[in-house]
C-alpha cells in the first residue's frame, strides 16, 4: 500500500498557499498544510568565507585598513552547526568539504524531496550541474530517522558520477510557516568519498511547471472537470469533488497554468484531404497555428485538443500524435465522436459514464505528452525505459485502459483513484527533466531515464595557483595566474599542446565575498593551429592568464575575498578547476586610492592586455604615473612591461585625422595616402629602462607577480630582441639570470627540470645568432 | 451463399517493420509489408475481410520471425481479433464480439 495522505490536502501542492478554487473544501487542516516540506529546493551557492564582511572603501580619503583575520568577527563553517534549527538566510548555504568549490555558474544543485503531501515517494532526487556541460542527476529512496531527518541510499544516476562519488544521503528539514524560511541540508557520506553538506532554499511545493492549453474543434464542448461520485461505481476511498485535469496533474507534482489563450478551431482545417476526420498531420499543423505557445523547442507546456474524429475512426478515443519533427509530445488529442461519447448499455448513470471516459482520455494522453507508456508497455523492447520497469495489465492507473483491465471498466473504476501508479509518479517527478518536458527526450525514448550513464574515471586535473606563498594580492595588481592541466589517468592522453595558451577553450569566472560572479570575456579571439601532442599519465601542460580585467572591464578590483574558477573545454568533456581563493589587501596609501579610479577602467584592461599603446593614450598616461609614483606596487611592474614593450621596436600609427573616412577602402588607398600611415621610432634606451624594472631588477619578485611560466615567456621575447638589436652577450645574461632563478625554484616543485633544458637550448640559439629560436 | 460478415483484425502490440500477411480458408487476404506499432495507441495495422457466416480457418503469418498463428473461427456476426506479437517471437491473439478500443 502507498502512503496517502488525506485528500483534502491534495490542492496545498499549490505554490505558497495560493488557494485551487475549483474545488470546494469545508475544511482545509492549517497545520498540516503549513508544516509539508516537499517540493524543490535550490541552492545558490554561496561560497563560505572566513574573513569578516567587507567595509567599502570610500574615494579618494585614505584609510588605513587592518589585514582581515581569519575569524575576525565573521561567520565560518563550524559555526553553521549553532544555526539549528534553521540555517540563516543571507549568506551560507554550503558546508564541508566542497565548501570552496561553488561559484554559482559552475555549480549549482536543486534537489526535490517528496516525503509527504499527495502519494509521497519517499524519494529524494537531484540535479548537480557543474561546468558548461556536467550535469548529474541523481535519486534516493528515503526512511524517516526523525520528525523532519531521512536517510537513504542513491540508487539512480544519470550523467557525470564523480559529481556525487557518495552512496548515502541524509535530509534535514527546517520547517516554516513561512515557505521562504524552509530549508534543506543534506549531507553527503559514503562511498570512500569525504562527506559533504550542503543547503538548500525552498523554491517550490512542486516539482515542475507546467502550462496546458485546452483548444477544441467546432461544436466540441471539453470535458476538464469531473465530479467524482457522479457515477456510483467509484472507490469508497475517493471523496466527493469537482476534479479537474489541472488538479490530477498539481497532485501528480506539477504547477499548472491554464493558457489564456484556448482557442476554439474551424472544422475546415481537417478538410484538407477532403476528409472531414482529423489526421496527425493536420493536427501538427492546427497545434502550430492555434497554440499561443507554441515554438520548435522544449517547454513545460502541453497542447490539449478536443476534437471530433481521428481518421482512425470510431475506435480511437485520443491520441499522443506529436512524434512528428523534431520536438515530440508537445501535443496531444481528445476525440469525441468516438467511442468514449458511446452511452453504456444497462449502466446506472451513462452521462456520468461518458463524461469520466472523456476525462480519463484527456489525462491519459496528456501522460503520453510526458512520455509515460501504457501501464502493460512498461518493460517494452522498442524503447529503453528509464528504470527497469514492470508492464501491469491491473495497473489502476491513468496509463491503462479501463476496457484492457482484468473483468473491464467495471472493476477498474470500482478501485480507480483518478491517480497515477508510484513509478508513474516518481518518473513525473523525479525523472530527468529531458525524459519528462515535451518536446524534449523522443516519445518513448527514457520513457518512465535510460540506463544511468556514469563517467569514467576523470583524466584531467585543472589547477589554477599564484606563483607565491600566499593568495595575497596588493590592490590594483593584475592578478595574474598560473593555469596547469595534468592528466591524471593512467594513460597517455592526446591533446593540443596549446590548449591553455588562449582563451577560446577557457570560461574563466571570479566572485568577490557577497557579489555575484563574473566571466572574464577574452579581449581578444584567435584561431591558433591546434598542436596534438601525447600528455604522458602524471605529465602537465602550464600557461598563465590575467584574470582580473577583460572585454567588460574589471573583475578584481577592491580589496576582498575573490574565487576564480575555470573550466577547460575540452570537446568531449570540461574539465572544471579549483577554486582558487585569493585575498585582495586594501590600498596602501592615498596615491593609490586615487589613482584606482583611472586603472579600473576597459581602455587600461585594453592596455595591459595587449602590452601597451600609442594610442590610447589616457591609459598609458596612467600607467606611466604608476611607473613612476608607485614603484611598490605589482601594478608598476606590468606598467614597465607595457611602456618597454612599447618602445621596443618602431610603431606604426594609422592617422586618418585628414582623411574622409568614408572614402577609405583600405591603407594603401591613394585617398588615404602614405601620410596617413606614421611610424614611431623604437626607443632602445626608454624599452630597456622599463623592462629591466619590469624583469631583471627583482626577479625573484617578477615571478612570484607574473608566474614563472609568464616570467619565462617574457624573458624569452626581451632576449630575442636583445639579440636582435646586437646585444647577445646581454641576450644570454638574461636567460642565465633567469635559468638561476628557476634553478632554486625546482626544489620548490614550482619549476620542472624540462625548463631548464629549454633555457639551455635558448643560450645555445642566442649564441649562434639564431634569434628566432623557440622554446619546444 | 450465406450472410456476410465482417473480420476485422487489428495488429497491436510487438511489430517493428515486419512483413505480416493474412489468410483466411488458405487463400492470402491481406499483407503489408512493415507492420510497425504505434505504441501510444498499441495499434500497428487494421484491416476488415468479408466473411461468410460459419467455421473459418485464420492463420497470421510473419515469415521473418517464423511465427504463424491459426485460429479456427466461428463467425456469427461482426467479429474482432486482435494479434501481438511477443518478445519470444510467438503470436497470441485476443477475440471479441466488439470493437477494440485504443486511446
Amino acid at each position: 500500500m502507498h502512503e496517502r495522505d488525506d485528500m483534502n490536502l491534495d490542492e496545498t501542492m499549490m505554490d505558497e498557499g495560493a488557494i485551487d478554487l475549483d474545488l470546494p473544501q469545508p475544511y482545509r487542516p492549517l497545520w498540516p498544510w503549513n508544516n509539508r516540506v516537499s517540493g524543490t529546493y535550490t541552492s545558490q551557492s554561496t561560497i563560505i568565507l572566513r574573513n569578516p564582511p567587507v567595509v567599502p572603501q570610500p574615494i579618494p580619503i585614505p584609510i588605513p585598513q587592518p589585514r582581515p583575520s581569519a575569524r575576525q568577527g565573521g561567520r565560518d563553517a563550524t559555526m553553521m552547526d549553532d544555526l539549528d534549527p534553521m540555517p540563516l538566510d543571507d549568506d551560507i548555504v554550503d558546508t564541508g568539504v566542497d565548501e570552496l568549490s561553488l561559484i554559482p555558474l559552475f555549480s549549482s544543485e536543486t534537489v526535490r524531496l517528496d516525503v509527504d503531501g499527495t502519494d509521497p515517494q519517499q524519494v529524494i532526487s537531484g540535479e548537480i550541474r557543474r561546468g558548461l556541460r556536467q550535469r548529474l542527476h541523481w535519486i534516493a529512496n528515503l526512511r524517516r530517522r526523525s520528525t523532519s531527518t531521512w536517510t537513504g541510499r542513491v540508487w539512480y544516476r544519470n550523467g557525470t558520477g564523480s559529481l556525487l562519488p557518495q552512496t548515502t544521503v541524509t535530509v534535514r528539514a527546517y520547517r516554516s510557516f513561512f515557505p521562504h524560511q524552509r530549508r534543506l541540508r543534506v549531507t553527503f557520506s559514503g562511498g570512500g568519498a569525504l562527506t559533504r553538506t550542503r543547503d538548500f532554499r525552498f523554491h517550490s511545493s512542486y516539482f515542475h511547471d507546467v502550462e496546458f492549453e485546452f483548444d477544441h474543434e467546432d461544436g466540441i464542448a471539453p470535458v476538464t472537470t469531473i465530479q467524482t461520485h457522479a457515477h456510483p461505481n467509484h472507490p469508497a476511498t475517493v471523496p466527493s469533488q469537482n476534479l479537474s485535469i489541472e488538479t490530477v496533474y498539481r497532485r501528480s507534482g506539477f504547477r499548472v497554468t491554464r493558457s489564456a489563450g484556448e482557442n476554439a478551431v474551424p472544422s475546415s482545417l481537417s478538410l484538407g484531404n477532403g476528409d472531414p476526420r482529423w489526421d496527425d498531420n493536420e493536427m501538427h499543423d492546427a497545434m502550430q497555428t492555434y497554440w499561443s505557445r507554441f515554438a520548435n523547442t522544449a517547454q513545460w507546456a502541453l497542447w490539449v485538443f478536443f476534437a471530433k474524429q481521428h481518421i482512425q475512426g470510431h475506435s480511437l478515443g485520443g491520441i499522443m500524435y506529436d512524434d512528428i519533427g523534431p520536438n515530440h509530445r508537445q501535443g496531444t488529442a481528445i476525440f469525441y465522436d468516438s467511442f468514449i461519447s458511446d452511452l453504456p448499455a444497462g449502466d446506472p448513470n451513462p452521462a456520468a459514464s461518458v463524461a469520466r471516459l472523456k476525462f480519463w482520455t484527456a489525462v491519459h494522453e496528456t501522460g503520453h505528452g510526458f512520455n509515460l507508456a501504457h501501464s502493460w508497455q512498461k518493460d517494452h523492447p522498442f524503447g529503453p525505459s528509464w528504470i527497469p520497469l514492470t508492464n501491469d495489465d491491473a495497473a489502476l492507473s491513468f496509463m491503462n485502459y479501463p476496457f484492457r483491465y482484468p473483468g473491464g471498466e467495471g472493476p477498474f473504476f470500482a478501485n480507480f483513484e483518478y491517480r497515477f501508479t508510484n513509478q508513474e509518479l516518481l518518473f513525473l517527478r523525479h525523472a530527468p527533466e529531458r525524459f519528462v518536458e515535451p518536446g524534449n527526450a523522443d516519445w518513448f525514448q527514457n520513457h518512465g531515464f535510460d540506463n544511468a550513464a556514469t563517467e569514467a574515471a576523470p583524466r584531467f586535473r585543472l589547477h589554477l595557483r599564484l606563483n607565491r606563498d600566499t593568495n595575497v594580492c596588493q590592490f590594483l595588481e593584475p592578478v595574474r595566474v598560473e593555469f596547469k592541466l595534468e592528466n591524471v589517468s593512467s594513460t597517455a592522453q592526446t591533446i593540443d599542446a596549446g590548449i591553455l595558451d588562449t582563451k577560446e577553450h577557457l570560461t574563466i569566472c571570479t566572485m568577490r565575498q557577497g557579489d555575484r560572479a563574473r566571466q572574464v570575456y577574452p579581449l581578444a579571439q584567435v584561431c591558433p593551429r591546434p598542436r596534438m601532442m601525447l600528455l604522458e599519465p602524471g605529465q602537465s601542460i602550464y600557461a598563465t592568464h590575467d584574470v582580473s580585467f577583460g572585454r567588460d572591464g574589471w573583475t578584481i578590483t577592491d580589496q576582498g575575498r575573490y574565487v576564480v574558477q575555470a573550466c577547460l573545454d575540452l570537446g568531449d568533456l570540461d574539465v572544471v578547476s579549483n577554486p582558487l581563493m585569493l585575498t585582495v589587501l586594501p590600498a596602501n596609501n592615498r596615491e593609490e586610492m586615487v589613482l584606482a579610479q583611472d586603472i579600473f577602467s576597459t581602455d587600461m584592461a585594453r592596455v595591459l592586455t595587449f602590452g601597451g599603446s600609442r594610442v590610447l593614450e589616457a591609459p598609458m598616461d596612467t600607467l606611466r604615473q604608476v611607473a613612476d609614483q608607485l614603484r611598490g606596487n605589482p601594478l608598476a611592474l606590468h606598467a614597465n612591461l607595457c611602456l618597454g614593450r612599447i618602445a621596443m621596436r618602431n610603431y606604426k600609427l594609422l592617422d586618418l585625422k585628414d582623411t574622409t573616412h568614408t572614402d577609405i577602402k583600405s591603407v594603401t588607398d591613394r585617398a588615404v595616402g602614405k601620410k596617413s600611415v606614421k611610424v614611431v621610432d623604437a626607443d632602445i634606451e626608454a624599452a630597456r629602462k622599463h623592462l629591466d624594472l619590469a624583469l631583471t631588477a627583482d626577479m625573484a619578485r617578477s615571478a612570484d607577480l607574473l608566474a614563472n611560466v609568464s616570467l619565462h615567456e617574457e624573458i624569452d621575447r626581451t632576449s630575442i630582441w636583445l639579440a636582435e638589436i646586437g646585444d647577445n652577450k646581454g641576450a644570454v645574461a638574461l636567460q642565465d639570470q633567469l635559468g638561476k632563478l628557476l634553478k632554486t625554484r625546482i626544489e620548490t616543485k614550482t619549476v620542472q627540470t624540462r625548463v631548464l633544458a629549454e633555457i639551455d637550448g635558448m643560450k645555445d640559439a642566442l649564441k649562434g645568432g639564431k634569434t628566432r629560436a623557440a622554446r619546444n | 451463399m450465406g450472410t456476410t460478415n465482417q473480420l476485422h483484425v487489428e495488429l497491436h502490440d510487438g511489430f517493428s517493420g515486419e512483413a505480416v500477411s493474412a489468410w483466411l480458408d488458405g487463400n492470402e487476404v491481406w499483407q503489408t509489408t512493415g507492420a510497425r506499432t504505434r505504441l501510444q495507441i498499441d495499434l500497428a495495422a487494421a484491416f476488415t475481410v468479408a466473411v461468410d457466416q460459419g467455421r473459418h480457418r485464420f492463420e497470421i503469418r510473419v515469415p521473418e520471425r517464423d511465427a504463424i498463428l491459426g485460429l479456427d473461427i466461428d463467425i456469427a456476426g461482426p467479429w474482432w481479433i486482435a494479434v501481438d506479437l511477443g518478445r519470444d517471437g510467438k503470436l497470441a491473439a485476443r477475440q471479441s464480439a466488439t470493437a477494440f478500443r485504443h486511446a
